[in-house]
């Protein structure tokens, strides 16, 4: 089937049927899963799938509509889908469909080496990590996870204001999970990589990295409740960034579910803080020349110096604003309708090591790993009270490990009270924002224990 | 949706390699969402979901493999690269007849979703956020939204089993935005049914609507909750999310077969309080996370976790109860066609006792009264869990006293488990998703009110 005789087909009926203006999205990918376990194959699932949205305009307000049946058949009932929900909208803000810019920043999304790759080096990988793991420490009871997923996706724009875009993007992330055995108690611990390039995928990297996290569990058990010196490390407040993003986004502000309404160009955190929107980062993985409204993108410090710069934008909210878009658009799937997000979202690196930042501090508490994000927290006030794990350091130097506490504050009040930021950034696991941070001192914070 | 003749074939092809069982899951969802914000309906959305999920076992060995091409050609040769996964050594196989097919009958539906006018379901969410805007001046911003699904499958195995099941839902969420000066706190409501579009002319929607409100005034006049490990009485209805996360993860035997749950081999050992009796229920009729059949064709049924504080059972799903030498419970679940099932909740909650809420609070010194909880997430390796609780009271003298915000209860399962010392009569169901390796699925949770004579709340004083 010729793809663009089909969308040709269906710009030509969507016209005729009364649509303004009509835009198809297609997406086509593929993906390969694989997991081990006590040394055999446990998880293998491959994929090819595709499906494709098509949404329009009545009287300046969209609709949606979208199927994974791709032939002519459907069609006509997508259009008529779409046209019935276009009707529905009684938003007074106008939405759009986007000609295209001027230019666009080429962008390396596509690795072909990771497909040509054969599947079985990627089990021997898996089976060579797990291995590993369990003969690295004799306490290590199981590897819970052995995780390899690959995707492979490919996307075109093709609408009635002539925009003609496609991009084909892949990548894979490997995860490690690991089981200790600590008397009474199991602790775990995990490990990832992100990457298009399979050479970036290390067996000893990924056991190093979880067996040093599960093992600095050992012992841990819960604290006094009460007011502690709190240092995030990277991976937990890049968490705790990625879990608020939503807050810097005009669709929220405009809505009236963030508490930076009227916060454009004011000080909203401590000097220190520079937060980046980065869709060019080199060799990351949410990096991409266009956002999914086919506007091209650009590098933006959403917060620079502690004054908020600029919210995140797509073509709706912009126009509302009266301002550009930012080049924010995201849609979650061709399922979704137009959202917005960042790509990839990091805070600004300071210059201290680590250890002297603790030096600094003298004594307090780190907070290694945060679990239940979603659950505990509130985008809209700010407020997050989330279980956590870590350790209390004294003179600078690790002293105990702790688990079974929670550390409740408020984001917003946290960016105002950054002290010191280290030189150690870490990216976590893509949901949304590809988030990276490096650990920072957010001062006196509220933990909850016996 | 498929031929008989060629899912024969299918399976057959699947089994070119020499494995032992083979399954495909046939599914063509239609989904609608429309949503408001305020007093503009700013969202309107619909679409059909169509593919097949291939699956081969050869002894505890499984594939996978799913596609939206249905020609003979594709399906064949799927089937076919997904046997060659699991071995390069073709073999000759029998032929596969299936069954007549068995078709679902109960969680009967009246109104089919797609047969009715967008403009009744608008007119429903209008009368929701003015319902809360009116509520309260404290009320800043109130969003609802209608999701509705109606999924068509067919599900058969190289055991002749051939199913066809009908999953229609319904639900509708309002969320409610409170502001004092730059502060702001939310309260929602979710509700939702395996059912036709008669679900919204049952439920009183505006009612949830006032509740989601009244909810977030109360978080916007609450102080911060104290810290520390004290009782605490969760109220019934969504706090069955404390079971859900403490133990029912646990009990699944995606962890299970693979000894890293917390609950493995304790099968016959007393993990609860002898007041607990927890049971997950696959059909409930018109029940949330309900099915006629489970997405591996095993009719649903009633399980009983545990009786009396004993465990009995665990929810087993044909790969993993191979794994343990168990018989499937019906248990087995997958967002869509994309995900291989594996063992999962339905409708999960802790039998109602003889105590009442009342004396519960009356005979508690001090401590917190969790009326509505949040979500909450659980670590089935190591037990620990946590949880939101949505809205909080102080508990003084046996007394209900002010409201509390921001508590996150957290601790481990089995050691909760036995801390639950009363349960209440006042059982009631409640609407969650839940997520998992084979995806986000709709579930119950549930309970009557119960106390647990001590747990972490973490909070900021």
């Amino acid at each position: 089937m010729d793809r663009n005789k089909l969308y040709e087909s269906i710009l030509k009926k969507g016209s005729e049927l009364g649509f303004e203006d009509l835009e198809v999205f297609f997406e086509e990918d593929k993906e390969l899963s694989l997991g081990v376990f006590e040394g055999e194959v446990n998880e293998y699932s491959q994929s090819l799938t595709k499906g494709i949205s098509i949404r329009g305009l009545l009287n300046e307000k969209m609709g949606y509509a979208y199927s994974e049946k791709v032939d002519e058949d459907t069609v006509f009932e997508l259009l008529n889908q779409a046209m019935d929900n276009a009707k529905q909208i009684d938003s007074v803000d106008r939405e759009f469909i986007f000609s295209g810019s001027k230019e666009y920043k080429e962008v390396k999304t596509y690795n072909p080496q990771l497909e040509k790759s054969e599947i079985e080096d990627k089990i021997k990988f898996l089976l060579e990590t797990e291995k590993k793991a369990l003969e690295s420490d004799e306490k290590v009871y199981k590897a819970n996870y052995t995780m390899y997923s690959q995707s492979r996706s490919y996307i075109e724009i093709y609408n009635s204001k002539g925009l003609r875009l496609f991009e084909k993007s892949n990548g894979a992330y490997a995860y490690l999970s690991l089981i200790i055995k600590d008397q009474d108690n199991f602790r775990t611990g995990s490990s990832f990589i992100v990457s298009r390039d399979f050479n970036d995928f290390s067996s000893d990297k990924l056991v190093e990295e979880a067996l040093f996290k599960a093992k600095r569990k050992e012992g841990a058990k819960s604290t006094k409740s009460g007011k502690y010196d709190i240092v995030f490390e990277n991976m937990a407040f890049a968490s705790i960034i990625q879990a608020f993003m939503s807050a810097f986004y005009a669709e929220s502000v405009q809505k009236g579910t963030s508490r930076l309404k009227g916060k454009k160009k004011v000080k909203i955190a401590n000097d220190l803080i520079t937060l980046v929107d980065d869709p060019y980062l080199d060799g990351a993985i949410a990096s991409a020349s266009f956002d999914k409204e086919g506007v091209c993108t650009k590098k933006k410090n959403i917060i620079e110096k502690g004054v908020l710069n600029n919210f995140l934008y797509n073509l709706k909210t912009a126009h509302k604003d009266g301002v550009e878009t930012t080049g924010n658009a995201n849609r979650g799937s061709f399922k979704s309708g137009v959202s917005t997000s960042g790509f990839n979202v990091y805070l600004q690196k300071g210059e201290l090591e680590f250890s002297s930042m603790l030096d600094k501090i003298g004594n307090g508490m780190v907070i290694t790993e945060l679990q239940g994000l979603h659950a505990g927290l509130n985008p809209v006030s700010g407020d997050f009270s989330i279980m956590a794990q870590g350790y209390v350091f004294e003179n600078g130097i690790y002293a105990y490990p702790v688990s079974d506490i929670t550390v409740s504050a408020n984001y917003f009040d946290i960016l105002k009270s950054i002290e010191l930021i280290a030189n150690d950034l870490k990216f976590i696991m893509p949901s949304g924002e590809y988030t990276g941070s490096p650990s920072v001192y957010a001062g006196k914070l509220d933990i909850s224990g016996e | 949706m498929l031929d008989k003749l060629l899912i024969e074939n299918v399976l057959q092809a699947a089994l070119s390699t020499g494995g032992d069982f083979s399954e495909v899951f046939v599914e063509e969802k239609r989904a609608n969402s429309i949503s408001i914000t305020g007093k503009e309906i700013d969202n309107a959305n619909s679409g059909t979901d169509y593919g097949i999920g291939i699956r081969i076992f050869m002894g505890n060995k499984s594939v996978y493999s799913y596609t939206n091409d249905f020609s003979e050609k594709n399906l064949i040769e799927t089937a076919k690269k997904a046997a060659y996964a699991l071995s390069l050594e073709e073999c000759e196989n029998e032929k596969i007849v299936l069954e007549n097919i068995k078709k679902g009958k109960n969680h009967k539906i009246i109104l089919k979703p797609y047969e009715f006018a967008k403009n009744k379901k608008t007119d429903m969410l209008r009368e929701m956020t003015n319902s809360a805007l009116g509520y309260d001046s404290l009320i800043s911003q109130a969003k609802a939204s209608i999701i509705d699904s109606a999924q068509h499958v067919l599900i058969a195995n190289s055991l002749g089993t051939f199913i066809e099941d009908f999953r229609t839902r319904i639900r509708f969420s309002i969320h409610a935005i409170a502001q004092k000066d730059t502060e702001m706190m939310t309260g929602y409501r979710a509700p939702g049914a395996q059912k036709g579009f008669e679900f919204m002319n049952e439920i009183d929607y505006i009612k949830e609507a006032k509740e989601a409100a009244r909810i977030a005034v109360t978080n916007i006049n609450a102080g911060y909750s104290p810290s520390g490990k004290m009782p605490v009485i969760i109220d019934n209805g969504f706090g069955g999310v404390i079971f859900h996360e403490a133990c029912g993860h646990g009990l699944e035997a995606t962890s299970v077969a693979k000894k890293t749950s917390v609950f493995a081999d304790k099968i016959g050992q007393k993990v609860a309080s002898e007041i607990v009796t927890a049971i997950d229920d696959g059909t409930i009729e018109n029940g949330w996370g309900s099915s006629n059949y489970d997405d591996e064709g095993t009719k649903t049924r009633k399980n009983i976790l545990i009786e009396n504080g004993i465990l009995k059972g665990y929810m087993v799903d044909r790969l993993n109860g191979r794994k343990m030498g168990m018989e499937p419970t019906g248990s087995a679940r997958r967002q869509s066609y994309r995900y291989e099932p594996t063992s999962r909740m339905t409708n999960t909650y802790i039998q109602k006792g003889k105590s009442k809420l009342e004396d519960m609070i009356s005979s508690t010194d001090y401590g917190l009264y969790a009326k509505k909880m949040g979500g909450g997430s659980v670590n089935p390796a190591t037990g620990e869990f946590n949880f939101a609780v949505l809205e909080g009271y102080l508990i003084k003298n046996g007394k209900v006293t002010k409201p509390l915000r921001g508590a996150t209860l957290v601790g481990k399962g089995p050691e909760i488990l036995k801390k639950i010392d009363m349960v209440a009569d006042n059982l009631e169901l409640a609407q969650g998703m839940c997520g998992s390796v084979s995806g986000s699925i709709p579930t119950n949770v549930g309970q009557p009110a119960i106390r647990i004579s001590e747990i972490t709340v973490g909070g900021r004083d």
